[in-house]
């Protein structure tokens, strides 16, 4: 990775931003990591944590308790199923009416029914000490939550059925009742957070002002996780230690605690690269996430922007109404 | 997406009644401000509208800190400030200063104008770069 230009940051930093949006190729799974090197820590900060709290998902909102005789407490079970991420487009649900005398529709809430019993299992051991083996039904899992599909619901999920994101959520060491799902925002609880984990950081920097030679360039290479530092050999068979990857680096500063190093090497971060990561719940992949995250940024512009356009309209229409009294006004 | 008159109706109690759904607010949260109050315009002294505080409804740091940064970008302005007076309060002011080249009310909205278009560019190139690098990403997947 080239070290990027930083003083160009300050000339026109609009316009550089532009074009220097680099996305890494580091994708594990469900798991990815994006650079952003010329963007503020001010744009990334607001990606990370305050988008991503305002991008909507599914979570299990009301609970309907029938017959609870477990021995989790209703209110403590509602709170289990309501932390489950449920694996469905929100993007195909509206919010929930804020007048709670609306109904709940198709269109905004999905159903799932719990109904679990736990029983002796007749073909166990009687001296069967394992609750797996000796009972029916001895744990509750996500699993058991059963989608009771509404409306339309049924056929336009037939073939990617909502459920839970993962089966083996541990609910409840036994037993039974009835569960609401409704469109929230992380924002107002943790529930409907998409993201398990979203966060940022620059990219480390190591600047040797001197080379190091030899024995010494072991030692630092040592100093770093593996990956970060190799020592290589020059044309004339002199062994060198160069940084090949800062990015590896876990910043530990380990090579500063060599008086050795202390003066030669400089540990430092580019100002304006950042490593970012968003771990997904699952429910979303994280390139969705991201995307939506933006958008939502700039849903948030356009609607500021409109309301400045109307709020204008009305201050000139309360000029005129008040015969421009307003203009003979004295202003020092 | 709008809730058809059609939908059927869900009951804690009963699942097989049918009702209306009303329309839905729009909007990316559960709270909703009335467009017309979302911002207010507090100018300065003087009537040139160079000096002015913007009150923004129902933002918070995501907004103010991001604007006030690419408003500050901005040549011709002064300054560019904003607060969040009290954390249980949803209120965001947001202060412009500028030069006598535009005035603040300009200025807040090229910065509106700015962010947006960083905005899509970088979701353009994020589009661009997530397809060509053989992600296992598919936007058709959900």
């Amino acid at each position: 990775m080239a070290a990027l230009p930083q003083k160009q940051a300050n000339d026109d930093a609009l316009n550089l931003l532009r074009g220097r949006v680099i996305i890494e190729s580091d994708h594990v799974k469900s798991v990815s990591s994006m650079e952003f090197p010329g963007l503020s820590a001010r744009m990334d900060t607001n990606w990370n944590f305050d988008s991503f709290k305002e991008v909507p998902t599914m979570a299990i909102e009301t609970v309907y308790v029938h017959n609870n005789t477990s021995i989790i407490v209703d209110e403590v079970l509602a709170h289990r199923l309501g932390l489950i991420p449920i694996k469905v487009d929100p993007e195909n649900f509206d919010f929930r009416s804020k007048n709670p005398d609306d109904p709940p529709t198709d269109r905004d809430t999905i159903v799932f029914v719990l109904n679990i019993e736990c029983k002796e299992n007749p073909t166990a051991n009687s001296n069967e000490r394992d609750p797996n083996k000796r009972f029916i039904n001895s744990n509750v899992h996500s699993s058991d939550l059963k989608w009771a599909p509404q409306g339309d619901q049924g056929v336009r999920y037939e073939n990617n059925p909502i459920k839970p994101v993962h089966d083996d959520i541990l609910l409840a060491k036994l037993r039974p009742g009835q569960a609401h799902c409704a469109k929230g925002i992380g924002k107002e609880h943790a529930k409907w957070s998409p993201v398990a984990t979203a966060s940022y950081r620059l990219l480390p920097e190591i600047i040797l002002k001197k080379e190091i030679k030899g024995d010494l360039a072991y030692k630092f290479v040592s100093c770093f996780p593996e990956g970060v530092a190799e020592v290589i050999e020059k044309e004339n068979g002199e062994k060198v230690a160069k940084v090949v990857n800062p990015r590896k680096d876990t910043v530990s500063r380990e090579v500063l605690r060599h008086k050795e190093f202390q003066d030669i090497v400089q540990l430092t971060r580019v100002r304006d690269h950042f490593i970012f990561n968003i771990e997904s719940t699952g429910i979303l992949p994280p390139e969705i996430l991201f995307q939506r995250s933006i958008g939502i940024l700039i849903q948030k512009c356009a609607i500021v922007k409109e309301a400045l356009r109307r709020r204008l309209k009305v201050l000139e229409e309360e000029e005129v109404n008040s015969g421009g009294g307003a203009n003979n006004m004295e202003t020092d | 997406m709008d809730a058809n008159s059609d939908n059927a109706n869900i009951d804690p109690q009963d699942n097989t009644s049918t009702g209306s759904a009303t329309s839905r607010e729009q909007g990316c949260g559960n709270v909703v401000v009335n467009i017309l109050d979302k911002i207010d315009i507090i100018p300065g002294l003087n009537k040139d509208m160079r000096n002015v505080t913007f009150v923004l409804k129902d933002e918070d740091h995501t907004l103010g800190n991001t604007l006030r940064y690419v408003i500050m970008k901005n040549p011709h302005v002064d300054y560019c400030g904003y607060s969040i007076p009290h954390p249980s309060e949803a209120k965001l002011n947001l202060r412009v200063q500028t030069s006598e080249k535009t005035d603040a009310v300009e200025a807040l909205k090229k910065g509106l104008e700015d962010l947006a278009g960083l905005c899509l560019y970088v979701e353009s190139e994020f589009k661009k770069k997530i397809q060509e690098s053989g992600f296992d990403y598919d936007p058709d997947s959900l």
